[in-house]
Formats: C-alpha cells, sequence, structure tokens
C-alpha cells in the first residue's frame, strides 16, 4: 500500500526537480520523536524472569509475563531508579506519586490484551535535550518519560503462520516522548545519537538500535515558514538506525512537500520505513483501531 | 480398603477444629479422614454437582504424607489432615484449573496460588476443585459451563453463586472447610443460601496471587466453613501480606480465633435503614431482626445507622466489574492456553471465534459492557462516574463506623430461590447482590452465617460487616451469635445420587497441543 | 428510548474480538440496553466535589529487588499452548499493517 508520492522519490539521494527551490525553502519542518529505551536491569519490570537480550525463545518467561491466568504484576525497583536517574539527568520534575494504566489492545505479542503502561500521571514530567548539530547548540524539551513493559516479538513465515516468541514479553521500558521542537532530519539524528550517549552513560540502556534496545518513532509534519498552526503528521515507525532515522524523515519530507505542492492534504498516518526500498508505507487502520480504553 | 466407621460417621457436619484436634490426638489418621470424605463425595456429589474435579490420588497420597510424619514425630501443621477443597477459580500447579468455562478447558497451570499453597503448608488435604458461576460471574452457580449445582437444602433451589460450589460442599459435608472468592458477595450470598459461615475479608487482607481475576479491585478471596471458628481458623492461615500480591495488606494479621470467643459486651452494632424494607422476604427480616435482638442479649448496644447511598450500590458495582472484567478477561484468546476455536482462516478469527465460542453469555455480556464504558467518549459519562460514587459508598461506612463498631444486616433479601427463576432479566439476578456489594466497593470485612430457615426449610442468612482490617470486630459478633443458637447444628439430608461420581483429576501433565 | 444500537453493539464486538451473530447481537443490544438503563440512576449523584476511587483501601506500589527469580523451562512455558511449532508459540499469520484490525503500539513490529 504504497502511496504514489513515496515511489516517485523512492531513493534517498534524488535531487529535487531542477530549478524549483528545496522544500525547506517554503516549509518548515516539524519533528517529535518518541524514543522507547530497554532498561539494561537484571530482571523484568514487573515479574522475576530474566530481562537479558539472546535467550533460546521462551526460555526466558515466568507466568507474570505470559499473562498466565490469576498472576500479578510486582514493580521492579531498579527499573523505577533508571527513570528517575534520566529524569534528573534531563532535569525533568519527578512526580512524587505516578500512575500505571492499561493500554488495551489485541496483538499475539502482547499476553495480557493490555500493556501496563503510564497515561495521565507519568513518573517524569518535562526536562530538556542539549546536543550541538555541526557544532551548533540546540535544545529539545521533553513533554514526558513514562514506564512501560515490552511486548514479546512475533516471526513471521511464508507458510500462512506466525511464531511468538515472550521474552521479551514484560522488559522495562522508558518511553521519552519530546515536543516537536526538532526542526530537521539531521537534527533528529543527532538527537538520537545524544541520547544513546546519555543513556549509555547513566548506565541504563545500551542504546543499541539495531538490537531494537533503543527505538525511535518520529511525528512529522511541515507547515510554511511563518505560520503558526502545525501541519497535519505523519508519524513514522521502524527506523532501526542513526541513518535510517535521518533518511526516512528526509524522505517524509520530500513526500509531505509534493502533497502540498499539489495543494493534497497530508493524511494523518503510521507509515513504515523500509529501509531496503528506501520509502515508507502507510499502514491502513481501521478509525477505531486506537481507542486503547486506558484505565488505571 | 476400608473407611474406619469412625472416621465415616465423623465427618458429615464434623468442624474443623474437631478434626484438626482428632488427627493430633491420634483419633484418627488423615487418610481415613480423606477416605471417608471422598467417599461421601463419591456417594453424594453426582446428586450435588459441587466438585468439577476430585483430587483422589493426590489427596490420598497428601494424607500419607501426614500420617507418616507424625509418625515419625514431625509435626505436619496445625490443620494436618483436615480435607478442604477449592473453589476453581485458584490456580493449582499441575492441575486443571478452568473457573468453570469452557475457555479455560484443559489449562494445568504451572504454578500454585499463594492461598492454596498456605493451606497445604498448613497440613490440609486438597480434595479437589468446586463447581462456580464462569469467572465468578453470577449469584446462583448457573452461569457454570459445566453443570449446575444443587443447593443441599432442597435439589430444586439454587445454592446462591458465584462460589455455589464451595457453599453446597461445605453444607453437605463434601469438605470440612472451602475456599471461595468474593467479588460482589459470591461467598457471603451462597454461604448464606446453604447455611453456612463465609467470609470476605478487608480488601488485600488475603493475597490474590493465583486467584483468576475477574475485577481486580473487588476481588476477594475468603474462607467458608461450618462454624465462625471455622472461618476464623482458616483465615489466620490464609491471610497475611504476600510480596506476590501488590495489594496485599503489608501489616501482620489480627488474633481471629481469640475474637470469637470475646463476646460483645462494650460493643456497638449499627443496623442501616437502607438493607431493611420493600423487596425483601417477610421470613428473611423476621429471622434477621430476631437475630439482632440476640446480639442485643449478648450485650451490644443496638444503633440505627443510616448509609444514604445504598441505593446506587449495584450501579456503581456493575461498572466498575464489567470495566476490570473486561481488561482481565483480555487475556483468553487462543493463543498460549485454553481454548482455541478448531477453525481459524486469520488471526481475527483466532480471537473472535477463540473468545465467542469459548466465554458464555454471562461473561461475554459483561465484556461488552466493560468495552462500551472505557470507551472514548464514555469513560466519564460511566466508569469515571462510578468511580466517583463508589468513594460517596465507602464515605458511608466510614461515617457509620464512627458511630458503631459492626454492621448487622440480612445477606440476601430472600432465600435460595428455584432455577430459572431470575435468568431472563439480567437485572433480577444483578439485584440479589443489593446487600452485599457496598462491601466490596468499599473493601471492608463482612462475613454470613445461618440465623434460621424459611417455613419451606431454606437457609436465612445474618451479614455482619466490619471497617477495614475489622475482621476481630466482625468475629466478636458473629461468634457471640452463635454461641447463643443452634443453626450452625442443623445439617442438611444426605441425597444419595446417581451413581456416576464426579471427574477424577488427570494425571499430573498438561493437555496442550501440539502442531 | 434506547441508549444503545445494535450497530454500536457490533463496533464494540469487534473492540472486544467477540464472535456474535445477528441473532446474538439483538440479543444483546436488548440486555445492554436495560442494564445501562439501570446505571443511569448515577446521574443523579452530585460527584462535582468528590475524587474518584479505584482502590478502597490505599496502599503503597511496593517495590521488588532486580533479581532473576524464575525461569520457566521452554517446555513449561509451552505447556498449554494450543498450538506450537518448535519453541514457539504458533497462530495463523499476522498481516502487518494493512488489514490488521489492531492498530501496532509505538515501536513493536519485527519484520
Amino acid at each position: 500500500m504504497t502511496s504514489p508520492s513515496s515511489s516517485s522519490s523512492s531513493s534517498p539521494s534524488s535531487s529535487p526537480s531542477s530549478g524549483a527551490a528545496t522544500p525547506l525553502d517554503r516549509y518548515e519542518v516539524v519533528i517529535g520523536l518518541e524514543v522507547h529505551a530497554q532498561l539494561s536491569t537484571r530482571s523484568k519490570i514487573f515479574s522475576g524472569s530474566s530481562a537479558a537480550f539472546g535467550a533460546e525463545p521462551n526460555a526466558a518467561t515466568d507466568p507474570v509475563c505470559l499473562g498466565l491466568p490469576g498472576t500479578l504484576p510486582v514493580l521492579n525497583a531498579a527499573a523505577v531508579l533508571c527513570a528517575v536517574k534520566l529524569g534528573l539527568a534531563v532535569g525533568s520534575h519527578i512526580r512524587e506519586s505516578c500512575r500505571f494504566t492499561r493500554k488495551h489492545y489485541f496483538y499475539p505479542d502482547l499476553p495480557k490484551g493490555f500493556q501496563i503502561s503510564q497515561f495521565d500521571e507519568p513518573i517524569c514530567e518535562g526536562g530538556t535535550i542539549r546536543f550541538r548539530v555541526r557544532g551548533e547548540p540546540r535544545t529539545v524539551r521533553l513533554v514526558r518519560i513514562h514506564l512501560e513493559e515490552d511486548a514479546g516479538k512475533n516471526l513471521h513465515a511464508a507458510a500462512g503462520a506466525s511464531f511468538v516468541d515472550y521474552n521479551r514479553a514484560g522488559v522495562p521500558l522508558c518511553e521519552i516522548v519530546s515536543e516537536p521542537d526538532v526542526r530537521s532530519a539531521e537534527e533528529a539524528a543527532e538527537y538520537m545519537r545524544a541520547l544513546r550517549t546519555l543513556v549509555r552513560y547513566l548506565g541504563i540502556c545500551d542504546g543499541n538500535m539495531e538490537e531494537g534496545s533503543m527505538r525511535c518513532d518520529a511525528n512529522v509534519s511541515l507547515r510554511l515558514r511563518g505560520a503558526e498552526r502545525l501541519g497535519t503528521k505523519a508519524e513514522i515507525k521502524n527506523m532501526n538506525s542513526f541513518k535510517n532515522v535521518r533518511d526516512a524523515i528526509e524522505h517524509e519530507v520530500r513526500r509531505q512537500a509534493a502533497l502540498l505542492d499539489r495543494g493534497e492534504r497530508v493524511i494523518q498516518e503510521t507509515r513504515l520505513w523500509d529501509a531496503a526500498r528506501g520509502l515508507s508505507v502507510a499502514m491502513r487502520s481501521k478509525e477505531h483501531a486506537h481507542d486503547y480504553r486506558y484505565f488505571p | 480398603m476400608g473407611v474406619g466407621s469412625d472416621a465415616a460417621s465423623a465427618v458429615r457436619g464434623a468442624s474443623i477444629a474437631t478434626l484438626a484436634d482428632g488427627v493430633r490426638a491420634g483419633r484418627w489418621k488423615a487418610r481415613d479422614l480423606t477416605e471417608a470424605y471422598l467417599d461421601r463425595v463419591a456417594r453424594l456429589d453426582g446428586a450435588l454437582g459441587t466438585y468439577l474435579l476430585v483430587n483422589g490420588a493426590g489427596a490420598r497420597r497428601r494424607a500419607d504424607e501426614i500420617d507418616r510424619a507424625r509418625s515419625e514425630g514431625r509435626d505436619p501443621g496445625p490443620l494436618a489432615g483436615v480435607p478442604i477443597a477449592l473453589k476453581d477459580i485458584f490456580v493449582t500447579e499441575g492441575i486443571e484449573t478452568t473457573c468453570a468455562s469452557k475457555i479455560l478447558r484443559g489449562f494445568v497451570p504451572p504454578y500454585e496460588s499463594t492461598t492454596s499453597r498456605r493451606l497445604a503448608e498448613a497440613g490440609t488435604v486438597m480434595l479437589g476443585k468446586l463447581n462456580m458461576d464462569e469467572f465468578a460471574m453470577g449469584s446462583s452457580t448457573e452461569n457454570s459451563a459445566r453443570g449446575t449445582v444443587k443447593n443441599p437444602w432442597s435439589l430444586a433451589h439454587v445454592p446462591g453463586g458465584s462460589s455455589g460450589g464451595s457453599a453446597a460442599a461445605v453444607a453437605a459435608s463434601l469438605c470440612a472447610g472451602a475456599l471461595g472468592t468474593d467479588t460482589g458477595g459470591s461467598i457471603r450470598q451462597p454461604a448464606a443460601l446453604c447455611g453456612v459461615v463465609g467470609m470476605k475479608p478487608t480488601y488485600g487482607r488475603v493475597s490474590r496471587h493465583g486467584v483468576i481475576a475477574f475485577a481486580s479491585s473487588l476481588d476477594h478471596p475468603g474462607p467458608f466453613g461450618r462454624t465462625v471458628d471455622d472461618v476464623a481458623t482458616l483465615m489466620e492461615i490464609i491471610a497475611g501480606p504476600d510480596p506476590l500480591d501488590s495489594t496485599s495488606i503489608p501489616t501482620p494479621i489480627g488474633q481471629y480465633r481469640a475474637a470469637v470467643k470475646a463476646g460483645v459486651s462494650g460493643m456497638r452494632v449499627g443496623v442501616p435503614a437502607e438493607y431493611f424494607g420493600a423487596g425483601m422476604d417477610a421470613e428473611v427480616e423476621g429471622a434477621v431482626r430476631a437475630a439482632i435482638a440476640e446480639v442485643e442479649r449478648a450485650g451490644a448496644t443496638v444503633v440505627p445507622v443510616s448509609l444514604p447511598h445504598t441505593r446506587y450500590a449495584i450501579a456503581t458495582y456493575y461498572l466498575i466489574c464489567t470495566a476490570e472484567a473486561s481488561s482481565n478477561l483480555a487475556r483468553y484468546d487462543g493463543v498460549r492456553f485454553g481454548y482455541r476455536t478448531p477453525e481459524a482462516r486469520s488471526l481475527e478469527e483466532l480471537y473472535t471465534r477463540s473468545r465467542g465460542e469459548g466465554f458464555g453469555w454471562e461473561p461475554k455480556r459483561r465484556i461488552m459492557l466493560g468495552t462500551y464504558v472505557l470507551r472514548a467518549g464514555y469513560y466519564e459519562a460511566y466508569y469515571g462516574k462510578a468511580l466517583k460514587a463508589r468513594r460517596l459508598l465507602a464515605d458511608d461506612f466510614a461515617a457509620a463506623f464512627s458511630r458503631c463498631d459492626a454492621l448487622l444486616t440480612p445477606t440476601s433479601p430472600i432465600p435460595a430461590f428455584r432455577f430459572g427463576e431470575k435468568t431472563s432479566d439480567p437485572l433480577q439476578m444483578y439485584l440479589a447482590d443489593v446487600m452485599t456489594v457496598a462491601a466490596n466497593l468499599a473493601g471492608i470485612p463482612a462475613l454470613s452465617q445461618c440465623c434460621g430457615f424459611t417455613r419451606a426449610g431454606l437457609p436465612i442468612g445474618l451479614q455482619v460487616m466490619g471497617p477495614p482490617l475489622g475482621e476481630e470486630a466482625v468475629f466478636r459478633v458473629a461468634g457471640a451469635y452463635e454461641a447463643r443458637t443452634e443453626w450452625h447444628r442443623r445439617l442438611p439430608e444426605d441425597h444419595p445420587g446417581p451413581s456416576a461420581s464426579p471427574p477424577e483429576a488427570r494425571p499430573l501433565r498438561p493437555s496442550g497441543g501440539v502442531a | 428510548m434506547s441508549r444503545i444500537r445494535p450497530e454500536e453493539v457490533r463496533e464494540i464486538a469487534v473492540l472486544a474480538r467477540l464472535a456474535l451473530d445477528d441473532g446474538e447481537i439483538a440479543r444483546m443490544t436488548q440486555d445492554l440496553d436495560a442494564i445501562l438503563g439501570y446505571v443511569a440512576a448515577l446521574g443523579e449523584l452530585d460527584t462535582t466535589a468528590t475524587l474518584p476511587m479505584t482502590h478502597a483501601v490505599p496502599f503503597d506500589c511496593p517495590l521488588r529487588a532486580d533479581e532473576v527469580t524464575v525461569a520457566l523451562p521452554v517446555d513449561v512455558a509451552l505447556a498449554n499452548a494450543p498450538q506450537r511449532e518448535a519453541s514457539f508459540f504458533r497462530v495463523p499469520r499476522i498481516v502487518p499493517g494493512p488489514g490488521a484490525a489492531s492498530g501496532l503500539p509505538a515501536g513493536m513490529e519485527e519484520g
């Protein structure tokens, strides 16, 4: 389900049509980043099986992370400590009391049919990430940092079946949500580098994007330079390296600019980055699919 | 392998205290008691349907271990040799646990619930798993996907629910004591309808680890027994902090058995006006008022109180419990355990058909209602509103307990009803919980004990409620009342049934399929 | 006056992943309508000054030490699997993206 505009600009290195100004002359790029950092605790966030990477499939599980009937979560102190360290390092307000929420959806890698996350009372609020882009200092403000549990992994075979491994289910995650302060693909990549350095320095996460211990989703929108209102954003997922973050966002900027130039609207949707083909693919999701029915 | 005739005749109507003392004194072997109960189950449960699964081999093995330990001078625990049974909502390692639902048929847990483990460590012998309303949703055990349970006092009448199997099994002496769960009255109401004692502790006083969840903020595991002292005895074993349950209360438990004997002089008991009146059976009201008078004669001062928000309790309960149930039952999806539909052509069909075919109507209805009230846009109007109403109900109790130490009410406005009488209209069945749900919403301890019988011979229940962590006050009142009455000594007739006895536990292997 | 229509009941059945045939949708609509009518009585309560109560008995969330305390053998983890293949739970093919009625959560898809 490739949108026509993305296939026409499929190669990241193709130059815009000759004679025309680049999109960035007309449009300001507004990017917000959501990063999931897998915390390097020994055990899982709500149960006592190992959180280490690389075990044989389904060899690092327990009744709680499998979501077996009658099991109950018990919070890992080290996960809380990691989130607090991160919050202190970036100058967040650490809430005196925070709350876990259930986020409901059905997917095979989600054993309980809900993810334990934090919705309206996250552990950290605010904060800033400071870094440099080609020597120039930049500041990106954070909205929040919260704790949640990771899901398992689905592997897809050709023969009409998928296979599920729950080793990763229940591994603690910090979700770090930025304000839409990032202004270019290059800046986004540098932000990610800065975050990686930070979490490694704090010893809370090994920051390995290729292995999935640090993941990035980008919300990208354009607006005419000088405009105040934000444009419609699209969410880009599946960027598993700094290069992919940069390439995918650059691609998205060109895609949206082309739409807007033609007088068309950007659709609010989620798109998956396909690094091999250098383009993004829209996920079609039904309107009610995102009713997570949060409750405490 | 004969059953010692002394044990056989002793077990009918025997209390846990009598049995435990007898084993300790060497009067009975644990094996003899186990055989006596298993014999009764084999002969009588065909007519009653209380057991879903009998743990014959396991129980005999355990009883033999206990006898061996005693003969070697070791102490097998304070309740050594006492046979008990568990509502099939308690996860038992290596033994099928189904919640009386098709969707959990064949589920063999790899771990044990804290509560059943504590009972086992105290030396009890686990006879089997007891029938219930599916996923604890119901007030008559008519919602079991695995057959109904009959009230031992009258086979045409329901035993109550959702712990109907537990209440009936204790009433019929098919076990000496049992565990159940109470989310909206599911221990107290069947206890009342079956003429036994049942207690819902303070929320968090007894661990929920290994109790299959229906509504997480309302579920309370608790004991059934023949006498108040038996229930206090079981409470002393099962209650207490558990690091595996984050909502378990961290403070040590009280002296419950001592409270049973402590009497009520100096205590004030409140009688809330809202728990009497229209809709109540006249015989129930008469028996309960007589019981209150008896408690007063025992030395308590009776104080009229008001719980003004009582009439909103059912609505509040059904919004909160269904929202929580829709969440807790989301894990039953045919992926990792339990029932999977045989022909799923897609992942979507795997979910919708497994759940559609595996759940009975009542769980589906509650899941639907719960999903609806948690929808974005409806949350505040329904669920959010109910959470506020919950606080108002809890505040009512707090205000009442500033003026009294315990409350006395009927447990159920009516005695046991007939099968099919309340199944056509959902609200009719829900309204049967009107006297019990508020205690779940407020998390306060509450107990039901027998206070009389109708002219038709059906038991009537008296409910004693206390403030949070006020189990001792509840036991004082209940113990004093029981000491002055004989209701707890009445036994239902034995009903020899069809020769088919309940199914034996399978050998200790799960029945998971292989691709 | 009905509080819920069959179309909405169908939507909820999809959200809740429950297969209900037409007869069941009709019956469920009736049941839910009756119950919603009953619980509407809560609207009589003035709760403007009332805080919601999610747990009856307040508690501080206890923390546990970060130690590995359990590792189920693979066969035990898979023991109740309706379908397994090697060390995995087996399900019908998950189609990521288009057609998936469940939205993907952030960063969760593996290719």
